[in-house]
């Protein structure tokens, strides 16, 4: 079966369609990384993605259950130039394929991954349909435009967690309590959470920060998500009345969220950090690393010296922050993970978590 | 950055028996580039003459010498020296910086040895330390122990169980390793690792059979940041060498958790030996339980390392000399990352194959089994989009045939496929394909070759494709069917095949179709001049070229009778093009080379060199020109088939060329210029051969047409020699004749390099060879000047050289072979071409000979350019062979005209004695200075033996002979102790030489009947590193090597020394046109320091 990805500006992609039929509409964001295609397709902050990624083969490793980041496929769909029809030794016990199927993730494969990753980083990220049905180009743009108004009149569709994929748990004595602001947080998000024997409870964007203190957290976390940034006004506010009162810290969008609140005014990035590469630079120490990001914010370290914050991490090829500290203010944000937790240990030289 | 001004000495490449050394040259151009660039003084030390680092234009003095403590030592004292850097020679010269010599000298001199750390140096050698380091990274390692002996070897063997992996601490490309799978196999095995150790000890370990490899390249800096260049994943399962493994850039297989365990142990690995600069950590990886465990963990730059370099673009041998100064990964930029700096993962968005190339078929006997010892001779690299392009380019671009395949249809034959599945040997991924066609499952071959399934199912995709096509003929070939076989890989030669028609005709249709090559950008650490060509909608062409667009087709994978001498030839082109204002494009398949580097070319495609591959760039890029006759045979041969597809060629017109390599035509050619060959003939099948053989009489030089490095050339001495060979051989080649040449014995060989404008023709340099007439050029070692030629003679070759450029209307280099015997010149050979001396003639004479061609061939004649005719240099070079015997135990190791060497090394002095002396001991030769000398030898060569064995009694030799020539030097008054043949009782030869009893060996090739006796003892020779002259010239040159030794001792001093009137003559061309030859200068010797050896 014929399908095709169509962006708003009418450039169009056509390849064979695989896992699922119909249309589907989201931003396309180009994805560098060569592993972690069912993890990226089912973590929360890709809600209402198209991935295109731009290692060609897809699927070597196969799919497992275990592997997901939240109990469904988050993304709209997954655009690649190769599906691998195999799985390797020591791989998952399903081939990928078979995944989205029984997920009716809806897939391109055969496409020309590389030019429409080119045409992504220079037009921007758009909106698209990735469609199987028949019908002229206007149509289609027509069609992609009213999902578009769908979707953006709904923003609670993003209302997604992957913290229902771990089983009830109970820290062992002296660990501390966080209440996560979930936007969208992975598993992952979660287990670390575990690791590092923190208590949690979590709550979804509209939580009050009256509520929140009345648990008396050690921290509030704002964890990673798919809503665009400026359709929460309300978790900013929340934020806001959190800053100074209990240390508060975010990954990814939420250390957007954590930024507006300080005053800040981050931005989309026309084409935004997806992947498991980005260069990131401590400047305090000089320290490197790299690390796997997945979000669009461009924050400015003057606009965050204005407003008292303080830059710590840069990324080292375009010299967006990367991740920051208000130390009287007690927050702290990392556009990193899954290691942004330890991160934010280390800009806030240890919030008492 | 923290480093003062310091004056670098890098120790280049250890000429050893392994054909390692390419990826050594550019590690050290590169190294030497960067080192530069951060304002410090160079020199390096490497005795190859072929690699394009050792240039008389380098950036820095450049030592000639053998890479030992003492010369380093000595380099050092003269450079003044402040650092020794080895870290980019390979092991040897790790081995060589580190040992206790060269240790105690850098101490004396105040030296700082860079880029190894106390810490892995101290991990190296002592197990224990290793160990308690792993530890703390979090690493476990195989189960293994360290033995010093054989018996510890055993014991440990038993404690850890069979199949046990061996593994000389402190060893060279892989020298001495091997696998056990039996008490009798480890006895011996161990003793020859144990050997191979410059540290005396070797590592016992548990080999992770069917357990995956996977090698991770990463870069750390002084400040412990890290970054990642390439995860590599190896197609073969663990227990095959990494330089003889097929191997895939990206990892293809791994899931996410794996990448990231694998990276975070590599780092933590990398921490804790404290490594600054490059690390190779390679690790095993078992499927089903995901268990990793180090294999190894390399703190230099070695093979994969390249590897890594050139299939992401990451200029990972600058960016390493910089960090081994100090600087931090983002403090370095370089052209490659675009705006950004060197703290970066490539992540391509394409797929490098890079599979080794073996030449086992030039020693008969020996057992292509691959396992830990790296026995490839280099490799080739192929990028596509998806990996079964990559693999199919890779194939394509490894210039082999493919092996025929066992015929499946009966039970033996697929029970002989299977046994070439299960056995790791060279054919192996090719009979993946013969078994697939046998009707083979996926699931049976991964289990009989250990290889991923995932892998054996990409063989298997390209193999339905395939039997797809196979069911069409071109009239009823379906355009979807086409395009989706050239975007898995598939060649237009494969498909035609398939199709049951030309080449040619399927490539017109598919263009006819729309289904034409696009290009992608190697562009994964950011900017890329490297490209690869894709059948999908890719990059839109490069626009802002300067001036005219030149194309240089490079020479492929390095092998027997093709290595970077052709390389340093395609360099030297570019530079030359970019010189005269137009822009380089360069098609190469070979990883290893400096032609592959960033800033040789403006473009670089990495491309296999067929004709498809090549028409495809040709096609997109519409070049002015295209260069073939700089790259060896391999472009060569596709000349004339571009000719016709419409490819403008630069040079000598393919017509010229066929008539200097069509028998006939040359000797029409020949016959008009009144010049001499010898008796020749050709013939297409036995008895014509036969007949013919009568005629011109016995012994006879025999071998098939079109072919390079003497494939399969041999001396026959009588019929039935010749009748055996021909059955052969024209099932080697059947559409060429064999070329019957009559054989002169004792002749002296001369190899000339000239260049010619299509008026004027220059000769760069005439080679007198040490080897008599019969050895391979190759092979025999050189000497420029001519060492013992009159000048009549040597005028005479000048004129016949000049005569036969003229009439083959030569435009470009031209490489003539003659013989002269009895006063007479014979013309053996004439190459229209760059001949694999031309980099040695350019250092021998100082003027690079290459970029003179290239300017030629551009159009401006040698009167413009104003070079001069040769003069006659007032030092001595010679070049000698390496060969790879010593990994091929049981080989025979006699020279013959089939080229066996590997690799070069180059000696230089004032005097012939001493330049040879210098090129033995580079060559891995260690002369002895006192003790037996075994001296047998052809009743032909007995009257020369017996002035060589009197100047041997002289310096205090003893002498030990076959009774033959025993009797010969007594009846001359010369005392010879004699030893029995094999089959007189013992004990006999072998047992003397393997005793040890004898500390060189003189032994002629004698007839026929005593070859196996012969081979026998030159292969326990080489197996003890017992010196071994196989040629009456080679025994004279080695007795005056040693006699100049004696005498005064050794000195060294940088090429540039010896060219100094060079270096002023081309600086003063700029300026001024021709200048006179200049006076002689006395080359300044500064010091005179013994060598111990």
């Amino acid at each position: 079966m014929k399908g095709r990805l169509i962006f708003e500006d009418g450039t169009a992609f056509e390849a064979e369609a695989f896992g699922s039929h119909g249309d589907r509409a989201g931003v396309a964001v180009a994805f560098a990384g060569g592993a972690g295609f069912q993890e990226a397709a089912t973590t929360p902050s890709y809600l209402g993605r198209i991935l295109v990624f731009e290692r060609p083969t897809v699927g070597a490793c196969g799919a497992d259950e275990a592997w997901n980041e939240s109990d469904r496929v988050c993304a709209e769909g997954v655009v690649c130039r190769e599906l691998s029809k195999s799985v390797s030794d020591g791989g998952g016990p399903m081939a990928f394929g078979r995944f989205c199927e029984s997920r009716q993730l809806l897939g391109l494969e055969g496409a020309p991954t590389r030019e429409i990753a080119a045409h992504i980083r220079s037009r921007g990220e758009q909106w698209a349909l990735l469609t199987t049905e028949e019908s002229s180009l206007k149509s289609h743009l027509a069609r992609l435009a009213l999902l578009k108004t769908q979707t953006s009149a709904n923003p609670d569709k993003y209302r997604v967690s992957g913290e229902a994929l771990l089983a009830s748990w109970r820290p062992a004595g002296g660990g501390a309590t966080a209440v996560v602001l979930d936007i969208g947080a992975g598993a992952s998000f979660y287990r670390l959470l575990k690791r590092h024997n923190i208590f949690w409870r979590a709550f979804g964007p509209r939580m009050s920060a009256e509520e929140i203190l009345s648990i008396r957290p050690d921290a509030a976390l704002v964890s990673n998500g798919a809503y665009p940034a400026d359709s929460l006004p309300g978790t900013v506010a929340t934020i806001k009345s959190l800053l100074g009162r209990v240390p508060v810290a975010g990954i990814g969008l939420g250390a957007a969220l954590v930024a507006s609140a300080l005053g800040a005014s981050p931005s989309e990035m026309k084409s935004g950090h997806h992947g498991v590469n980005i260069p990131v630079a401590n400047v305090a120490t000089g320290a490197l690393r790299i690390t796997e990001q997945n979000h669009s914010v461009a924050l400015r370290a003057e606009d965050l010296r204005r407003r008292g914050g303080e830059t710590l991490y840069v990324n080292t090829i375009d010299g967006s922050v990367e991740g920051f500290v208000h130390r009287r203010k007690m927050a702290a944000g990392a556009f990193f993970e899954p290691d942004g937790l330890e991160t934010i240990q280390e800009l806030t030289g240890g919030l008492p978590l | 950055m923290t480093a003062k001004k310091k004056k670098i000495v890098l120790a280049g490449a250890v000429s050893s028996a392994s054909s390692a050394g390419a990826e050594f040259d550019h590690a050290c151009a590169e190294a030497m580039k960067a080192l530069r660039e951060l304002g410090f003084d160079v020199a390096l030390i490497s005795a190859n003459p072929t690699a394009a680092s050792t240039d008389i234009d380098a950036p820095g003095p450049v030592y000639f010498e053998a890479v030992s403590p003492e010369n380093l030592a000595a380099a050092l004292e003269r450079e003044k020296a402040t650092a020794l850097l080895p870290v980019f020679g390979g092991g040897a010269a790790v081995n060589a910086a580190t040992a206790p010599a060269a240790l105690k000298a850098m101490k004396k001199l105040g030296v700082s040895l860079m880029g190894v750390s106390e810490t892995s140096r101290a991990a190296s050698v002592d197990r224990r330390k290793f160990l308690k380091l792993m530890k703390i990274a979090g690493v476990e390692v195989p189960p293994g122990a360290v033995v010093s002996s054989i018996e510890e070897a055993e014991a440990a063997a038993l404690e850890i169980g069979f199949p046990a992996a061996l593994r000389p601490l402190m060893s060279e490309g892989g020298a001495g390793n091997s696998t056990a799978y039996n008490m009798e196999d480890l006895e011996g095995q161990a003793a020859s690792a144990l050997k191979s150790s410059a540290a005396g000890t070797i590592l016992v370990e548990k080999l992770l059979r069917g357990w995956k490899e996977i090698e991770i390249v990463l870069l750390r800096d002084a400040n412990g940041n890290a970054a990642t260049v390439a995860m590599i994943e190896n197609i073969d399962p663990a227990g095959i060498h990494s330089g003889d493994s097929a191997s895939v850039i990206p990892a293809q297989t791994l899931t996410l958790g794996a990448t990231r365990r694998l990276k975070k142990s590599a780092e933590a690995v990398a921490r804790a030996l404290d490594a600054v600069g490059v690390v190779n950590v390679r690790f095993a990886l078992e499927p089903a339980s995901g268990d990793i465990k180090l294999i190894y963990a390399v703190p230099r730059y070695t093979r994969s390392s390249a590897f890594a370099a050139r299939a992401t673009g990451y200029p990972v041998a600058r960016v390493a000399a910089k960090l081994v100064c100090g600087l931090t990964l983002d403090e370095i930029t370089e052209p490659e990352f675009g705006s950004g700096n060197a703290f970066r993962e490539p992540e391509p968005d394409y797929c490098a194959t890079r599979l080794p190339r073996f030449d086992f078929e030039k020693f008969p006997g020996a057992d292509d089994t691959l396992d830990t010892a790296m026995k490839s001779t280099g490799g080739a690299m192929g990028t596509g989009r998806t990996f079964k392009e990559s693999l199919l380019k890779a194939m394509r671009a490894l210039e082999t045939s493919r092996p025929k395949p066992p015929d499946a249809s009966t039970e033996a034959g697929k029970e002989t496929l299977r046994g070439l599945l299960s056995r790791p040997n060279p054919a192996r991924l090719f009979h993946i394909f013969d078994a697939l066609a046998a009707g083979m499952r996926v699931e049976e071959i991964r289990s009989l070759t250990l290889i991923d399934g995932w892998f054996v199912s990409q063989f298997a995709e390209i193999a339905e494709i395939s039997a797809r096509a196979g069911k069409y003929r071109i009239e009823t070939a379906p355009a979807s069917l086409l395009k989706q076989a050239k975007l898995a890989g598939l060649g237009d030669e494969d498909i035609a095949r398939l199709l049951e028609t030309e080449e040619t005709e399927l490539r017109r249709l598919r263009k006819k179709q729309g289904t034409t090559a696009g290009a992608g950008a190697m562009d994964a650490s950011g900017a890329a001049r490297a490209r690869y060509a894709a059948f999908e909608s890719t990059d839109a062409a490069p626009k802002g070229d300067r001036g005219k667009k030149i194309i240089i087709l490079g020479g492929g994978p390095n092998r027997i009778g093709q290595g970077i001498e052709f390389d340093y030839c395609c360099v030297h082109a570019a530079y030359a093009i970019k010189e005269a204002g137009y822009t380089a494009i360069l098609i190469n398949s070979n990883p290893e080379t400096v032609s592959t580097d960033f800033d040789t070319s403006d473009r670089l495609y990495f491309e296999p060199l067929t004709f498809e591959d090549v028409m495809n760039i040709i096609d997109r890029e519409k070049p002015h020109g295209v260069i073939v006759q700089l790259g060896g045979q391999t472009p060569l041969n596709l000349a004339t088939k571009l000719l016709r597809a419409g490819a403008p060629i630069l040079g000598t017109s393919p017509d010229n060329i066929d008539r200097a390599e069509d028998r006939k035509r040359f000797k029409e050619t020949l016959d008009k210029l009144n010049l001499t060959q010898p008796d020749n003939d050709t013939a297409g099948t036995v008895e014509e051969a036969v007949r013919k053989a009568r005629q011109i009489g016995y012994p006879l030089l025999v071998r098939p047409s079109y072919v390079l490095g003497g494939r399969a050339m041999r001396v026959v001495y009588e019929e039935a020699d010749l009748r055996e060979y021909m059955a052969k051989a024209v099932s080697a080649s059947p559409d060429k004749p064999v070329l019957l040449d009559r054989f002169l014995d004792d002749a002296i060989e001369v190899d000339v390099d000239a260049v010619a404008d299509g008026e004027r023709c220059l000769v760069c340099g005439v080679m007198e060879h040490i080897e008599q007439a019969g050895v391979h050029s190759g092979d025999s070692a050189c000497c420029l000047p001519p060492y013992t030629l009159n000048e009549a003679i040597v005028e005479e070759i000048k004129g016949a050289t000049r005569a036969m450029a003229r009439e083959l209307g030569v435009v470009g280099l031209m490489n003539v072979q003659f013989a002269v015997k009895n006063d007479v010149i014979y013309v053996l050979e004439v190459n229209p071409r760059a001949s694999r001396t031309v980099p040695f003639v350019s250092k021998a004479t100082g003027t690079p000979w290459a970029k003179v061609a290239t300017r030629v061939m551009l159009g401006e004649s040698l009167e413009k350019q104003g070079v001069a005719e040769e003069s006659v240099p007032e030092h001595m070079s010679v070049k000698e062979a390496v060969f790879p015997f010593s990994r091929f135990p049981g080989v025979d190791a006699t020279l013959g005209p089939e080229m066996l060497s590997t690799g070069e090394v180059m000696g230089i002095d004032r005097d012939f004695g001493m330049a040879f002396l210098k090129s033995q001991i580079a060559a891995g030769q260690k002369l002895p200075d006192k003790g037996a000398v075994f001296v047998s030898v052809k009743n032909s060569d007995k009257r020369a033996i017996v002035p060589i064995a009197r100047k041997l009694i002289d310096m205090g030799f003893e002498i030990v002979a076959t009774e033959g020539t025993a009797s010969t030097l007594r009846r001359n008054g010369i005392e010879a102790r004699s030893v029995h043949k094999l089959d007189q009782g013992r004990p006999n030869v072998l047992d003397v030489v393997k005793n040890k009893e004898v500390v060189m060996l003189i032994n002629t090739p004698a007839g026929k009947d005593t070859k196996v006796d012969e081979a026998k003892i030159r292969s326990a020779a080489i197996a003890r590193d017992i010196p071994l002259v196989t040629t009456i010239s080679g025994a004279q040159a080695t007795v005056q090597g040693m006699e100049a030794f004696r005498e005064r001792g050794f000195t060294v001093a940088p090429l540039q020394e010896y060219h100094k009137k060079n270096l002023a003559a081309s600086n003063a061309r700029k300026s001024a046109a021709h200048k006179a030859p200049a006076k002689k200068i006395a080359a300044k010797k500064t010091m005179a320091k013994k060598s111990k050896k």
